[in-house]
């Protein structure tokens, strides 16, 4: 076997078959609207002159649909925003943040945002926490998108309000005008429309921590563009820095990441970094060869965030640290244990139940082991493992 | 590689040699010919799983996934009249879908050529998995990314999406040598680029074996 097809291999292992089922459910209404729009019937015109102005429309339409949206560019106060720059509002009335293409947001005091994404076709903001009113403009073909935790509130034009409590992991949706999708969580898989004079309140049930990749996803900050220290401290509401450990890890350069976290104070950050950042370092950690600082990472997490959906994300963690490095199969077991209690069904459940299953079975725990494969068969009938958990019970595996 | 609008006039390119023929696809082929926009739903929904995986896996879960999908569902929808056998609809759509991420890419290769500073976007927000699965693709789609487009499709459908070289060739619509060739050719480059990144070699393998394992290890 030679190395490409094996790392072609292990990348289609990683990639795995798909987007989410809420992805998915977003996609289909956008996809068959564009398609329909793609063959929308034509009119035709009595009179040349007529005629004659259509065909212009036309072309300048045709140029303009070909040309697609306009860039889009983000500005507070002034001063051009780079992606992945992240905000804090400071002032009681709030703190705008204005598009190219006339859209607003305006962050209310003391909420976070992060710029995730501005592009021809897609704007995306995360919601970190606290609260925001959006304006956003009608007919430019860009779709917005609003992510607060493990939720994603979709807009093509409208008015609307989001709120974010992180630590109740409640999300509140008021819109003004127009409609927007709100997908993701323990939400249903079309997701939940809400028209204008709609309110939309959700708690991230206890137990079902939905959809954590939300969260994860967030943790892969990319690098934007880097302001000097002294110009954002002047900017009411900017975060100030952009910590050098974290560009470093951002560029997987974990090594020289993990030494500037040392000389920035490692036990400081954690206690300090917020969520997202605090499992970045604690991959930066991992990657970095320190199973000791990683761990201490992810057990910082769990004890401040415990109720985030990273929480259950930083157990599945712990695990790996404890079987892969500590050779520690029965801490491992533990925390696989109280990873599934906090997310019995969410969609590392699966891989994180095999794992169990093989830990318990290498050990000889036979009872424990056949209650995990009864679980696994209950929760996932149709998992790769399921034959396996059929032996582990002894009954004969379906044909 | 065939030119992604070139792909779609006249015949159109036969793709993956096997397919189902199954009397639902005959009646759609039928219903999209008689009424497009009528049979936009249904045509989505038949294909929906087929399109997201492929370009799910061509363009490494992109963050642009739910732009290029639009894309092939428009496209195929648009052309849906040239289908002359509807038979073929599957493997008609498989390279419809191939020929869209080709341009995707092709039109991205183009824009690194002229902007000086490129980061790659990150993957999409459903790539979670395990958090270091998601940092492992992340570095693997950079070393990737350093192929040319044209090697890099034939790599990828070879193998990630472990397609037969005879069906690569017909899906990008090569003779079966110059798909050779070119992967070949890819192997060559990516021997280069990959003894660079040895670490990341290592532990794409050694997350490849750890889920191996898992089966092994219950039974």
């Amino acid at each position: 076997m030679n190395d490409p097809q094996r790392l072609g291999e292990a990348l289609s292992a990683a990639l795995a078959t798909g987007p989410s089922r809420a992805t998915l459910a977003s996609q289909r209404e956008a996809t068959i609207e564009a398609m329909r729009r793609s063959v929308a019937p034509r009119r035709t015109w009595t009179f040349p002159a007529f005629a004659l102005a259509g065909t212009v429309v036309a072309v300048v339409a045709l140029l303009w649909v070909r040309a697609g949206p306009s860039e889009l560019h983000a500005s507070f106060h002034g001063q051009a925003l780079a992606e992945q720059t992240r905000l804090v509002a400071s002032s009681p009335d709030g703190e705008p943040l204005d598009f190219s293409d006339g859209s607003r947001i305006v962050l209310n005091n003391h909420s976070e945002i992060s710029v995730s994404r501005l592009s021809r076709e897609r704007a995306q903001i995360e919601l970190n926490r606290g609260s925001l009113a959006a304006r956003i403009k009608k007919g430019t073909g860009r779709a917005w998108a609003i992510d607060a935790g493990p939720y994603s509130v979709r807009v093509v034009g409208t008015e609307f309000s989001v709120d974010w409590d992180r630590e109740q992991a409640e999300l509140e949706v008021r819109v003004t005008e127009g409609r927007v999708l709100v997908v993701g969580g323990d939400l249903p898989a079309a997701g939940v429309a809400i028209s204008a004079g709609g309110r939309f309140v959700r708690h991230n049930r206890p137990g079902k921590p939905a959809a954590p990749q939300k969260l994860e996803g967030s943790s892969a900050v990319q690098a934007g563009v880097p302001e000097p220290a002294a110009e954002a401290a002047r900017r009411p509401g900017l975060s100030t820095t952009e910590p050098s450990w974290r560009s470093a890890a951002q560029s997987a350069q974990y090594a020289l990441a993990l030494q500037s976290a040392e000389r920035a104070g490692y036990e400081d950050l954690l206690k300090s970094l917020p969520e997202k950042d605090l499992l970045l370092l604690a991959n930066t950690a991992r990657y970095a060869g320190s199973a000791a600082r990683a761990r201490q990472a992810l057990l910082g997490l769990r004890s401040r965030f415990a109720r985030s959906p990273s929480a259950p994300v930083a157990a599945l963690m712990l695990a790996g640290l404890a079987e892969d490095h500590a050779k520690n199969p029965g801490e491992a077991a533990t925390w696989l244990r109280l990873f599934l209690k906090e997310s019995p069904q969410g969609e590392l459940s699966a891989g994180a139940r095999a794992r169990l299953l093989g830990i318990l079975v290498r050990q000889g725990r036979q009872s424990e082991a056949r209650s995990v494969a009864s679980d696994y068969l209950r929760y996932h009938p149709q998992g790769p493992y399921a034959s396996k958990a059929r032996a582990v019970l002894g009954s004969a595996p379906s044909p | 590689m065939v030119n992604p609008e070139s792909a779609l006039e006249g015949t159109l390119p036969i793709a993956v040699a096997s397919c189902p023929r199954e009397l639902s696809d005959l009646r759609l082929a039928q219903h999209l010919s008689q009424d497009p926009h009528g049979a936009a739903p249904e045509l989505y929904d038949r294909f929906a799983s087929d399109v997201n995986r492929w370009v799910w896996r061509l363009m490494g879960a992109d963050a642009d996934h739910n732009d290029v999908v639009q894309q092939v569902f428009v496209r195929v929808l648009r052309t849906a009249r040239r289908l002359r056998d509807p038979e073929r609809m599957v493997p008609w759509i498989h390279s419809i879908t191939v020929n869209t991420v080709y341009g995707e890419l092709r039109r991205r290769e183009v824009r690194r050529i002229f902007l000086r500073h490129h980061d790659p976007a990150p993957p999409h927000a459903d790539f979670v998995r395990e958090v270091e699965v998601r940092d492992l693709l992340v570095r693997a789609k950079r070393l990737i990314e350093k192929l040319p487009t044209k090697e890099r499709m034939v790599f990828l459908l070879h193998h990630v999406e472990g397609r037969t070289l005879h069906e690569v060739a017909e899906l990008c619509g090569y003779s079966h040598t110059t798909a050779k060739r070119r992967l070949g050719d890819a192997h060559r480059r990516f021997a280069v680029l990959a003894a660079r990144h040895p670490e990341l070699t290592r532990a794409l393998m050694h997350n490849k074996e750890r889920a191996d394992e898992r089966p092994s290890a219950a039974g």
